[in-house]
């Protein structure tokens, strides 16, 4: 990414172990990102991350026909983006902010784990990279943990280290690829401190 | 006799002390935070915004709850000492030891991994050792902090939880500790797949306040690694039989520093960073800007904001800006120009970087610690005298706070008067 076009972008959202993910201010247009080189460095790309749903999230969402249940505040979202190499070798990750305000571009992007955002070509949802307004969707791929009900019940198990598994307790979140027995329930990973995952995943 | 007054006043100034104790200052900065005086701050941890000098008002932003320390943030911490601010509440706090009056604690969005980690009687622990919840006032002082009894004369006995990562980092683990009946603990970080990131911390020297004990992997780990283990353990050989009261693990990755404490129950949860402003006026990118800062051991975000003048969010950067570089430098950046100042590898308290940009072809002055220990003029173009809205204290941008509490901050056009 050429330091003309980083000079364009927002709010680095969360930078830690890995991609930077930069949201591209909405008072910024495609000519200045045009002359700023992002057709020439940046590939089009499919950016699908765990999301805070906000609530102007919500309304952008529900505009593009994604209903939310009111209590779920927390989802795999995915969002239109630029893939930019970035002068120190590695790459960042571009994404459109929803808010119009730009002293407001992060508040509608908060990132519960970055290390679980995933990259995908335009190829794998035809049509979705070159929608206008619907450039964030709910994706359709499943929570990446689980949990045994909050409510009781110990099928849920999750898999040791030693080749056994366990219940885990009610309501604590593992990775789903470590889930065993039954009656677990597909959730979001993170939450934001202050949040109840009991109630918002 | 006035003579003889200004002469000793003069003989008085210490530029590493109270800004108003140079005679340079007379008149008053532009613009000052956090001052020795306390001026225009709140109480410590009130989670309520603070002010600079003259009344101005602080703009502030955090998306989540986060905890602040009133006294020392790892030893000698009594029930009380912790608050959780609710989002959008600054936290106000010494930072380090304790001591030196209050500032900003501004740091970078970090993610706690650790379940449940105010219950270690809860499932999403194991325990070789006897575990009675809620028996001692914690440092929040609710009553939930937790009893290990180690009655084994014949193995260690540790309440550990397995942390599911591959993250090819260094790793930080910490844990909040007092004596029950013994003095002896450790905090164990150990890897599945790869050992680079592991560590152990001991204690032999546990009283009845709380220290917090703190790991941090020496090296990153590789791509092995598939899981972390961590372990409280009580005692430090096997052996050593009692009990020792535990609160509030903590587990991040990418990371070496010892951070504020994130709570986190059912889930890893995300504390976001501080974002901090004063609106001002009357000053361009001519100015001088000083500050100190309270920083825990470690690699800080290169880059990680102290203080800065900028105009409007400026995602470009700063027009002039003290700036963290790489864990051992502070950066004076200008729009066009940079200088470095070592801070000398391991020092955690900075009392007191300098940065001045005098407008022409070089245009950056540094010193730390009131010393021109640093001085020195460095290259630039000098011509990005930007107009400037506003003072930043901490990150200016989300990611790129300085992981510390920023004081002492002072921003005035004149070369000297904030030195």
């Amino acid at each position: 990414m050429s330091p003309t076009l980083r000079n364009l972008l927002g709010f680095l959202a969360v930078g830690v172990g890995g991609i930077g993910i930069y949201t591209v201010l909405p008072s910024t247009t495609m000519p200045q990102l045009v002359a700023a080189g992002i057709n020439a460095d940046c590939a089009q790309r499919i950016s699908v991350c765990p999301e805070r749903i906000t609530p102007a999230l919500r309304n952008v969402l529900a505009d593009a026909g994604d209903v939310l249940p009111a209590g779920k505040r927390y989802a795999m979202l995915a969002r239109q983006a630029r893939r930019c190499p970035n002068l120190d070798g590695g790459v960042d990750e571009l994404v459109r902010a929803v808010r119009a305000d730009p002293s407001q571009a992060d508040s509608d992007f908060d990132l519960p784990d970055p290390e679980r955002c995933r990259d995908f070509a335009c190829a794998v949802a035809p049509g979705f990279c070159a929608q206008g307004n619907r450039y964030v969707r709910v994706a359709s791929q499943a929570p990446d943990c689980v949990r045994a009900p909050v409510a009781g019940g110990t099928t849920c198990q999750r898999a040791e280290l030693d080749g056994g598994q366990r219940y885990f307790g009610a309501g604590n979140v593992f990775p789903a690829g470590e889930a065993r027995g039954t009656g677990c329930e597909p959730v979001a990973c993170t939450t934001i401190a202050g949040d109840d995952p009991n109630t918002t995943l | 006799m006035l003579t003889a007054l200004t002469l000793a006043l003069l003989t008085q100034c210490d530029p590493a002390g109270p800004i108003v104790s140079c005679p340079s200052t007379m008149g008053g900065p532009l613009f000052e935070f956090a001052p020795a005086t306390g001026a225009g701050m709140t109480g410590t941890c009130a989670c309520t915004s603070p002010k600079g000098t003259k009344g101005e008002a602080m703009v502030f932003a955090r998306a989540s709850n986060a905890w602040c320390t009133k006294n020392s943030t790892t030893t000698g911490i009594v029930p009380g000492d912790m608050v959780e601010c609710s989002s959008a509440q600054p936290r106000i706090m010494p930072g380090g030891d304790g001591s030196g009056g209050n500032g900003l604690l501004s740091e970078p969005a970090l993610i706690q991994n650790a379940l449940q980690v105010r219950f270690l009687e809860n499932a999403a622990w194991t325990s070789t050792e006897a575990v009675t919840a809620n028996t001692t006032a914690s440092p929040s002082n609710a009553v939930d902090a937790d009893t290990l009894n180690d009655t084994s004369a014949v193995a260690q006995s540790c309440t550990s939880q397995v942390i599911t990562t591959s993250s090819a980092t260094k790793h930080t683990v910490s844990v909040f500790l007092r004596a029950g009946t013994l003095a002896k603990a450790q905090l164990k970080m150990v890897g599945t797949g790869n050992a680079a990131g592991d560590c152990t911390a001991s204690t032999t020297t546990l009283t009845t306040p709380y220290d917090r004990i703190t790991c941090t992997s020496g090296a990153a780990y590789t791509g092995a690694l598939t899981a972390v283990t961590v372990s409280v353990c009580v005692g430090t050989v096997v052996g050593d039989t009692g009990t020792v009261i535990a609160w509030g693990v903590n587990h991040s990755v990418s990371q070496d520093y010892l951070a504020s404490f994130i709570d986190a129950t059912a889930a890893p949860a995300t504390r976001q960073s501080d974002l901090a402003h004063f609106l001002t006026s009357g000053i361009n990118g001519v100015a001088s800007i000083a500050a100190s800062f309270v920083i825990p051991a470690g690699t800080h975000p290169a880059g990680g904001g102290v203080v800065s003048i900028q105009n409007g969010a400026a995602p470009g950067g700063p027009s002039l800006g003290l700036l963290m570089e790489s864990g051992t430098f502070v950066r004076c950046f200008q729009q066009g120009g940079l200088g470095y100042m070592a801070l000398g590898g391991t020092q955690s308290v900075v009392d007191r970087a300098y940065c001045w940009n005098k407008g022409g072809t070089f245009p950056i002055a540094n010193c730390l610690n009131g010393k021109l220990t640093a001085f020195a003029e460095q290259s630039g173009n000098g011509g990005d005298i930007q107009t400037v809205d506003r003072v930043v204290v901490g990150a200016f941008t989300a990611a790129l706070a300085v992981g510390g509490v920023v004081k002492r901050v002072c921003v005035d056009p004149n070369q000297t008067r904030c030195r």
